[in-house]
């Protein structure tokens, strides 16, 4: 999968202004997943300095851990395993969710506790068991990189400052945008899935998946209670404190177990799933969603059509250049 | 710098920085934040009213997504955060507080409301699948129970169907009596006396489950739609905008007040600078009255100065005039006498010159011898008293001591050519020795019987000057230093010449004479004043010299003591500075006169 950073890496590719769909019939408004936007406009210079930065090791203390090293660009975004290491070999306690789209998001985290994607850029530098940093020693380092320092006085008038790499960091990832299939599918293009996945969308709706995992990002517009109808944290037991979700934000009696509702885009690439990372494969996933979420039972045939449409949500490998630089 | 000069910058600076506070506070008032502060409240309240109507859409239905719902977040953070950069500056301001009061309260709403209408969003979701699931549970689970035998289709399809209808029911109209009869229902249902197999029993309590989350959710989004209708987030931007607007017109009539106060200080500052100005004006007019006066009183002076300077002339040339008439009338004096002793020599000769035309025309005509003999003796007798009386001899003496008395007069002129040297270049080559001389001579009339003349003159070299205007500054010093001894005592006037450096000659003049007083010794060098009775002196002559030696680069000292005497001392360059002003210097006496 090496080949594939490219994809997601030089500016090269976003310097195209190419709407990788031209055709395409007015999605319907009915629908309650929208197709992500043919164009999204970016300044190349920020995005080409939050790849590097997304890339840079020198935003963890001891120089082991990029943002890239748990949201992997050539897998998904995230690093398929249940909880990421960060310094020292530090487990996380929680699983990281994918960077992918996550400009669609509308609030960042599991428990939402960022508003933007600069909010968030900063929680894991600063978090000591994922890179361990913080801003004075962050800087130090990097402003002693004189090329580095020259891209950001370029792309930003007060040169490289926490404020500049946040930001570039955000834009970048705003950049990550995946168009997939799906969107095809919605756009009007019905050969662009195939007649199972589209029958497992069909399902997705009736079953009422779509309750929560709707809008842009399938998902990523709300915070859902983790067990609506069963207690999933009895079940699975061994309760953490990363389980209580939004509560750690709220305070709220109402929030706890409650975290944003993941988006669904490039599902089939982020196992394992859950915020606890409990759920190995997509079926997995499907399976305790329906018991715990829509407190119901479904055919197991049911199931595998809807995940063959959640297969369609995987972003085409040639999708970046819907980014047009501004 | 003077302590009213001090006073007077302090008393400026502090106008000047009153005036700047003023005007500063009259500018005080950003028009522009303002107005940007009103946009961005306009904005918030807009974006506050489409939120609820969004939420609106999706309780009703009408939306299939909640990205509208979640879309206000993203705008509504921006604009907090710009507010919050735009009032910081009202935050500091009078009424500040209640600015600040009214953006907390605001705040507290929007948070609340941000958390319900999360709530509202998971609760709606839920409620909509479980009331969608329920026709679809309720039928599966009569299936089950039909088709398992347990309980016949009659029985149990009704007590199904009211639940399910009820429930619907309940979310359209969520009343007390509809939910006690739903939980009857539900009472009813499980406690059905029969057995039922375990999957079915699960199927049962999972259908039962369904419908009390549609109870729970439906009361949750009526607790959570009814607090989202109080919160009063209009109401806390309505404030806000009413605490910006009453701070905005605090600060304008602030501005008002300062821009009255600045009015009125501007004109108490006009008024100070009128004042000044007509101050400023009457010493100007006094000054040019002054000025003007003075001009004419210089003018005057300057009149009176040449009139003094040309009769200072005319009393040396007075002086002078009596010397030289006396030096010259003793040597006419014995021409003349000579001459006249030689007119009465005259006779003989014209007597003895008579008889030999006599004596020759006798001898020619060849007359008797008588008469020859008798003329003869007469020429002989004649001839013989002339050859004896010498009188040829007296008069070849006569003749040369005439010529004597002639080169004596003439020499005398030629002194007083030299001193005036009237024919000569005004700038030249002067000695200095030369000129103490022909001064002598010129003032022998002064100093005879009266002054011992000493002359200590080293070698020096000639200097280039005016001479005529150098030997008028020695006679004024040596004819002042005759008049200065007393007639009782035996005056020496000693006269010196010597180097003075390199560039410069020395010329000093010394009397024995009663000394000048010292109260009289600072004043000596002023125009017009004298010692001497009116009318004998112009009080113009030290005053001219030390004019003289200053405008040859030189100058004059005065050394006295009474009693002991006096002595100038001179100091003149070889070569003065050539330059305009210089050499206008020695242009002529006009230059010097209106010095």
């Amino acid at each position: 999968m090496h080949t594939n950073r490219k994809r997601w890496g030089g500016p090269a590719g976003l310097v195209l202004g190419l709407a990788i769909w031209a055709g395409g019939g007015a999605a319907s408004a009915a629908e309650p997943i929208e197709p992500l936007p043919l164009r999204i406009e970016l300044d190349a210079a920020k995005v080409a300095l939050g790849d590097k930065l997304f890339h840079d090791k020198r935003l963890s203390r001891d120089g082991t851990i990029a943002c890239a090293s748990c949201h992997r660009l050539d897998s998904g975004g995230v690093d398929n395993t249940p909880v990421s290491t960060g310094i020292d070999g530090a487990k996380g306690s929680i699983n990281a969710p994918t960077v992918l789209n996550s400009g669609f998001n509308f609030r960042q985290f599991w428990d939402g506790r960022a508003r933007s994607l600069e909010e968030q850029a900063a929680g894991p530098i600063h978090n000591p068991i994922e890179m361990g940093s913080d801003w004075q020693q962050v800087l130090a380092k990097l402003r002693q990189d004189t090329a580095l320092t020259a891209q950001a006085a370029a792309a930003y008038p007060q040169g490289l400052t926490e404020e500049s790499i946040v930001d570039a960091i955000a834009t970048f990832e705003r950049s990550l945008v995946t168009p997939a299939p799906f969107d095809r599918y919605l756009r009007g293009d019905s050969s662009a899935i195939d007649l199972s996945a589209a029958r497992g969308y069909e399902l997705f709706k009736d079953y009422g998946c779509v309750a929560c995992h709707q809008g842009v990002n399938v998902g990523g517009n709300m915070f859902q209670v983790f067990g609506v109808m069963g207690d999933y944290f009895a079940k699975r037991g061994g309760p953490t404190e990363a389980d209580l979700g939004r509560f750690n934000v709220t305070g709220l009696e109402a929030d706890k177990h409650v975290f944003k509702v993941p988006s669904l885009r490039n599902v089939a690439l982020t196992a394992p799933y859950f915020h606890d990372g409990s759920a190995a494969t997509l079926e997995d996933a499907v399976d305790v969603m329906f018991r715990y979420q829509l407190g119901r039972s479904a055919p197991a045939e049911d199931k595998a059509l809807i995940v063959e449409f959640l297969h369609t949500l995987t972003g085409d490998e040639q999708a970046r250049s819907l980014v047009a630089t501004r | 710098m003077s302590k009213n000069k001090i006073l007077g910058f302090a008393v400026a600076a502090s106008l000047i920085t009153v005036l700047i506070v003023l005007v500063a506070l009259t500018r005080s008032v950003d028009l522009d934040a303002h107005n940007r502060i009103v946009g961005t409240l306009r904005e918030m309240k807009q974006l506050d009213a489409e939120w609820n109507t969004e939420v609106l859409r999706s309780k009703t239905g009408f939306s299939e997504n909640y990205d509208a719902v979640a879309r206000p977040l993203a705008r509504l953070a921006e604009l907090e955060s710009q507010l919050d950069e735009q009032s910081v500056g009202l935050l500091e301001r009078d009424g500040g507080k209640a600015v600040a009061q009214a953006l907390a309260s605001y705040r507290e709403s929007i948070r609340q409301k941000i958390d319900a209408v999360e709530h509202f969003k998971s609760q709606n979701a839920i409620l909509r699948n479980s009331s969608r699931y329920l026709p679809t549970a309720a039928q599966e689970l009569a299936d089950g129970v039909v088709t398992s035998g347990v309980m016949a289709d009659a029985q149990i399809r009704p007590l199904l169907g009211d639940l399910v209808n009820r429930a619907l029911s309940y979310i359209l109209a969520p009343e007390q009596s509809r939910r006690e009869l739903i939980e009857g229902g539900l009472l009813a249902l499980r406690g059905m006396p029969i057995a039922l197999p375990a999957d079915l029993a699960e199927q049962l309590e999972l259908f039962a489950s369904h419908v009390e989350t549609v109870l729970r959710q439906q009361d949750a989004g009526d607790r959570i739609l009814g607090e989202l209708a109080t919160l009063p987030t209009a109401e806390r931007i309505d404030a806000l905008t009413d605490a910006v607007a009453a701070q905005h017109n605090h600060s304008l009539l602030a501005q008002q007040q300062a821009r009255q106060w600045l009015i009125a200080y501007s004109v108490l500052l006009l008024l100070v600078l009128a004042w000044l100005a007509s101050r400023l004006i009457g010493s100007f007019r006094l000054l040019r009255r002054s000025n003007a006066s003075l001009q004419k009183a210089h003018a005057e002076l300057k009149e009176s100065q040449v009139y003094m300077v040309q009769s200072e002339k005319m009393s040396a040339l007075g002086q002078m005039v009596a010397g030289i008439a006396h030096e010259i009338n003793t040597p006419l004096a014995y021409v003349k006498g000579t001459v006249d002793v030689m007119h009465e020599q005259i006779d003989g000769l014209t007597a003895l010159l008579g008889s030999c035309l006599r004596f020759t025309r006798l001898m020619r005509d060849q007359a008797d011898k008588a008469a020859i003999r008798e003329e003869f003796m007469q020429l002989e007798a004649l001839a013989k008293k002339t050859a004896q009386d010498t009188v040829l001899e007296e008069m070849d003496a006569l003749l040369e001591s005439s010529s004597g008395g002639i080169t004596q007069i003439s020499e005398i002129v030629v002194n007083l050519k030299n001193f005036s040297r009237l024919d000569r270049a005004k700038v030249s080559e002067f000695d200095v020795r030369e000129g103490l001389e022909s001064t002598l001579l010129l003032a022998k009339n002064l100093l005879k019987n009266k002054v011992t003349i000493e002359k200590e003159f080293d070698d020096v070299p000639q200097i280039s000057c005016s001479p005529s205007q150098i030997n008028q500054v020695f006679l004024n010093i040596i004819s002042n230093a005759a008049q200065a001894i007393p007639d009782d005592r035996d005056g020496t006037l000693t006269l010196r010449t010597s180097r003075a450096g390199d560039d410069r000659v020395r010329i000093e003049i010394q009397d024995n004479g009663g000394g000048i007083p010292a109260d009289v010794l600072p004043k000596i060098f002023d125009p017009f004043f004298t010692t001497k009775d009116v009318g004998k002196g112009t009080g113009m002559g030290l005053s001219i010299s030390y004019k003289i030696i200053q405008q040859h680069a030189g100058h004059i000292e005065v050394d006295t003591e009474a009693d002991v005497g006096t002595v100038f001392t001179i100091e003149l360059p070889i070569h003065p500075p050539v330059d305009d002003s210089d050499a206008a210097v020695f242009d002529d006496d006009d230059m010097l006169l209106a010095a």
